[in-house]
This record gives structure tokens, C-alpha cells and sequence, in this order.
């Protein structure tokens, strides 16, 4: 038997080619492609799962689930604009604060949690509109800056509007569920995340592939070819700023619903650059990578604050090199690079 | 009746260097034009005034007798004007699939809401682009790399790949610049009788800048000859080959 061992390479013909690590990280993959059965399947287990998840844990773990759905709504509305359409934004966390305080001060004035989470959604739409229009004029670096302004001016700016803001004394907020719902402050916030988590996830999956997902890839790999197949640029950059504003306008909404308390100081640099940490980690121009971000930025700090209070920051600084250096495909890179062969090999019929 | 393209005394310059010195031009429906020219005749500059990449200071272009300079550049797209670029202009990181798919953005469907509801005209539409850029990739002998990343696949290649691109867009002016770049000469033969059947089939007229003389003459209805930004021949293909003026433009003029 031992004579087989060694005969087999010299009869598959040609060595393996060695590839170094780094270069197997870094290379573009195709997205996993598991037959249907498998990929119905796991929706139905995985949707399952996390719809039984507050029903059998305490209230924090489904505060912890809670907001990894909250940031993968923002890590799915940023990736449109930064991974799909190349337009950089260190700035999104004003418009998490704008529909947190959206949801603040509809419900101060009695709105009801459906119309506030509504606002939540449309008012940071049109500021992201207005801001958008001057703003995407400019490229890369400068946009960054604007961006970082609108997200360094953020917490001056709530306690300047004192009047609607209640200024660093914060609002407190009613996150109840409607009285005729048999469900703790916790569950109702989560299954409120859980729903508008996926349909965020499915209207995202829809915009990024086809014809608009083609004209993202256009407008951030070549400017001027995007015009020539006609697409209107400008037009294309202002919508997905817009459009990835409401995202974060949404999942700020919930975040001041599930702590029941919005101020100044929940929304200050750190969160935007979580949320640029998130994409990065995640994968850029993934839909998915969004969730593998969300459960990054929302555990990794956790368990390196545990060293040090002061470990976050510098965890996302080392992250961000590394990644850009060594993962630039994110989490969802590494998936593809490790599965992908293994789901290529299951049976079934694909789609 | 106004002609699909009608280019009148364009100028254009860059400071004090001028690309075009007031050429007239003009393309009918269906119709093949090669131009011509030695090297900075200012050939891709007239091309680009056409796709609106560059503003001419002074004279006209219309095309299907619409006034195209200051135009935006994607309505000019969707007047029918295609173009492939000289040093290619496909998407690096995105299939050859996903890049000639882009070519039908303007002729097909979807806006921002129905794409976000799936509306049954977006899945449709999506599905006739999938299937005409496939049957367009299996014509032009490209389907076996349809799944490949762009960037990995040669030069002759990614010309024809950017020419299925245009195609598809359904152009009804196509500029076409360099396809023969990079091909060897039986690739170039079988390149001119698929360009003039493809361009038949769908009642394109084409512009089209090549230096290789042998694929002008043998798919071009006519050709215009550009030397320092000025038309200096016109005609015949076979013709303005034999031309004083054209002979003296590429070989240099006697002191």
C-alpha cells in the first residue's frame, strides 16, 4: 500500500502551487453559491432561531442581540454607500442621533411608536438629501472630512437645540409595547429590530444586485464610463447618501427605543467610526458581511474592554490596519475562502 | 431631414494646443464610418465631444437632431450614443456577465422603489438583459469566460467584452475606438465581419477610429481623414487611401 502513497503526486502530474497566506486572504472571491434546499433550509432555522431567542434568555442577552440587529440596519445602509457606490462617510453617526431623536421627540409629543419610527426614517432621508447635494460634489478625502464635521458637530448640535433636545439632560422614552401585547419592554424592542432588520437585509440584497447594484459598482469604479451607459451620477450618489442616512436614521430610532433615554453623549465620533470599523470588518460591498460587523463591533469591544476601558479605540485602530492589509474582502472574504469549496461540493440543485 | 450624427466646425483646445480645428462630419442611419488619422489627429478628442466627455468651445453636434454639447453626459447616453473607450473602460473587479449587463442601465428597467419591491417588471427586465448579454457573449465567443473576473483576461478580450457592452445598450450611433488594438491579424479579419453583421442586425451606425487600414477598408461604407484637428479627406475607403494629402499626412510631408 505504501507504494500508492508515494505514487500519488507524481500521477495527478504537476506539484500543487504553493500560494503564501497573505495572498489566499487577499484574493476577490464569488459569493457562496449553496444549493436551494440548503440555503431555504437555513433561512427557515436561522429565522426560527432568532425569533425564539428573547423567549428563553434574559433581558440583557436580548439587549446585546437587539442593538447587533440595530447596527447591522446601519452596516447595511453604509455598505450601499461606501462598499457599493465608493462614497466615504464618517459622518452617519448624525444620522443615527437624528432618528434617535426623532423617536425622542415624536413620542415627548405623543405620536405614537409607529409614526416616531416612521420620522426616524424619513426626517434623517431628507437631511441626508439636502447635506448630499452640496456634498457629493467632492471626492474621497474631502468627503471624508465633510462627513467627519457633520459627525464631530453632532453632539454641539443637540445641545444647542436645546429647546427640542432638552440639551444635555436628555429625553427619556416610552419603549413599551402597546398594552394589549403580552410582551416585556425587551422582547417588543427586539422583535421590532428583528422585523425591520430583515426587511432592511432584503430591500438592500434587491438595490445591490441588478441593474441599480450595477450602476453603483459603475459610479465608484469609473466615474465617467457610469455617465457614458447612462446612468446620472450625481443623482446615483445623492439617493444612496440619502437612502443609507434613513438606514441609520432607522436603527437610531430603535437604539433610543430599547434605552428608553436619548443624550448628547450617545452620539459622538466614536460611533462613526465604529460603524466605518463594521463595514470594513464585515466586507465591503457585502450584504451579508453587514451581520458579521454588526456581531464584531457589537462583541470584540466587549471582550477587550475587559482588559482595558481604553482597549476599544485602539482594538478598532489595529483592526482597521490589519483588515485593510491583510482582509480586504472582510469576514465575509474569509467565509467565502474557507467554505466556498466545501458548500461547492454539496448536492443539490442550485439557483 | 436631419442626419443621425451631424458634427459642424467643432473646435476644441486644451490652453494653447488645438485637437479639433473646426471639423464637419456627419453619419447617417445605419451607416459605417471609419476615421482616420496619424497619431494626435485628434480623433478620440472628436469622440469625446460626441459622448459629451469633452466641451467643444465653438460649432455643433447633433445627434437625431438634437443639440448634444452641454448636454449631460448620461442623456446623451440615452439619445442612443454608445461607445467603447481606447484603453478600455470595463468595471476591473465585476464579471465579464456583470459588465456587459451594465451596457443595457439605460434601456432597461427599475427605479429605486420597484427594485425595492421587487416589482414583477424589474425581475423581468432584469432576466431579458441576463438572457440578451449571454446570447450577445455566446456571438461574439466570449461565453466561456462569461463568469470570469475582468481583470484577469487579456487585452483583445476585454475589447470585444466592452464592444458586447455597447451592443447591448442598444446604441443607435455606436463610437468605436480601437477595437482591433492587441488582436492578431486573423482575429481582426473575423473582428471587421462581426462588427458590420452585428451592426446590420440592429440598425447601428458606427464611428469607428482604427489604425489598422486593412479592417477600415474592408467594413467601413466611407471614411473621414483627420490630421492636427482638421478633415483633410473624405470618401471611398480604397480612395482616400490613394489620396496626396492623406499619403503626406501619415509619411510626413517633404521639406
Amino acid at each position: 500500500m505504501s507504494t500508492d502513497v508515494t505514487a500519488a503526486p507524481k500521477a495527478r502530474g504537476e506539484a500543487p502551487r504553493r500560494e503564501s497566506v497573505a495572498a489566499w486572504l487577499r484574493r476577490p472571491r464569488a459569493p457562496l453559491s449553496p444549493p436551494r434546499w440548503l440555503a431555504i433550509t437555513s433561512v427557515v432555522v436561522g429565522a426560527a432561531a432568532l425569533v425564539a431567542v428573547p423567549l428563553v434568555n434574559p433581558s440583557y442577552i436580548n439587549l446585546t442581540v437587539t442593538l447587533v440587529m440595530i447596527w447591522t440596519i446601519v452596516g447595511l445602509g453604509l455598505n450601499l454607500l461606501v462598499g457599493f457606490g465608493g462614497q466615504v462617510s464618517l459622518g452617519h453617526s448624525a444620522f443615527f442621533a437624528i432618528g434617535a431623536y426623532a423617536v425622542a421627540v415624536g413620542g415627548e409629543a405623543g405620536w405614537g411608536q409607529g409614526l416616531s419610527l416612521l420620522a426616524a426614517a424619513v426626517v434623517p432621508f431628507v437631511v441626508g438629501y439636502v447635506v448630499g447635494l452640496p456634498a457629493l460634489r467632492l471626492h474621497g478625502l474631502q468627503l471624508g472630512l465633510v462627513t467627519l464635521a457633520l459627525a464631530m458637530a453632532t453632539p454641539a448640535a443637540i445641545r444647542a437645540l436645546e429647546p427640542l433636545t432638552h440639551g444635555s439632560r436628555g429625553i427619556s422614552i416610552d419603549g413599551d409595547p402597546p398594552s394589549w401585547m403580552p410582551l416585556a419592554h425587551d422582547q417588543w424592542v427586539y422583535y421590532l429590530a428583528l422585523a425591520l432588520a430583515a426587511v432592511a437585509y432584503v430591500i438592500t440584497r434587491r438595490l445591490a444586485k441588478g441593474r441599480l447594484g450595477r450602476s453603483f459598482v459603475a459610479v465608484r469604479d469609473a466615474e465617467l464610463v457610469a455617465e457614458t451607459l447612462g446612468v446620472n451620477v450625481w443623482q446615483t450618489k445623492t439617493r444612496l447618501f440619502a437612502t443609507s442616512a434613513a438606514y441609520a436614521g432607522v436603527a437610531g430610532g430603535l437604539y433610543a427605543m430599547l434605552l428608553e433615554f436619548v443624550g448628547p453623549e450617545n452620539f459622538n465620533l466614536a460611533l462613526s467610526i465604529s460603524f466605518v470599523t463594521l463595514i470594513v470588518v464585515g466586507g465591503l460591498a457585502s450584504v451579508p458581511g453587514a451581520v458579521l460587523g454588526a456581531l464584531f463591533v457589537q462583541y470584540v469591544p466587549t471582550l477587550t474592554s475587559d482588559i482595558s476601558a481604553a482597549a476599544t479605540g485602539a482594538t478598532y485602530g489595529v483592526v482597521l490596519i490589519l483588515f485593510a492589509f491583510f482582509l480586504p474582502y472582510g469576514l465575509v472574504g474569509l467565509v467565502r475562502g474557507s467554505l466556498g469549496r466545501l458548500v461547492a461540493r454539496i448536492p443539490g440543485r442550485r439557483t | 431631414m436631419a442626419k443621425l450624427l451631424e458634427v459642424h466646425e467643432v473646435r476644441l483646445s486644451f490652453g494653447g494646443l488645438t485637437a479639433l480645428d473646426g471639423p464637419s462630419l456627419a453619419v447617417g442611419d445605419g451607416e459605417v464610418v471609419g476615421l482616420i488619422g496619424p497619431n494626435g489627429a485628434g480623433k478620440t478628442s472628436l469622440f469625446n465631444c460626441i459622448s459629451g466627455l469633452y466641451r467643444p468651445q465653438s460649432g455643433t453636434i447633433t445627434v437625431a437632431g438634437e443639440r448634444i454639447v452641454g448636454l449631460p453626459r448620461h442623456r446623451i447616453a440615452s439619445l442612443g450614443v454608445g461607445r467603447t473607450f481606447q484603453n478600455i473602460g470595463l468595471l476591473q473587479s465585476q464579471t465579464v456577465l456583470a459588465n456587459v449587463m451594465a451596457g443595457a442601465y439605460h434601456a432597461s428597467r427599475g427605479g429605486w422603489w420597484a427594485t425595492a419591491a421587487a416589482a414583477p417588471h424589474v425581475r423581468r427586465s432584469e432576466d431579458e438583459t441576463r438572457a440578451a448579454a449571454l446570447a450577445l457573449l455566446e456571438e461574439l465567443d466570449l461565453a466561456s469566460v462569461a463568469g470570469r473576473i475582468v481583470g484577469t483576461l487579456p487585452f483583445g478580450t476585454l475589447k470585444r467584452i466592452e464592444l458586447a457592452r455597447a451592443l447591448l445598450g442598444s446604441p443607435r450611433l455606436l463610437l468605436i475606438d480601437e477595437p482591433a488594438n492587441g488582436l492578431v491579424h486573423g482575429e481582426v479579419i473575423e473582428l471587421g465581419e462581426t462588427l458590420r453583421r452585428l451592426a446590420a442586425e440592429r440598425g447601428a451606425a458606427i464611428l469607428l477610429v482604427e489604425h489598422h487600414m486593412g479592417l477600415v477598408t474592408s467594413v467601413c461604407d466611407r471614411v473621414a481623414v483627420l490630421d492636427f484637428g482638421r478633415l483633410i479627406a473624405e470618401g471611398d475607403p480604397r480612395e482616400v487611401a490613394q489620396d496626396p494629402a492623406v499619403i503626406a499626412a501619415y509619411l510626413g510631408r517633404a521639406a
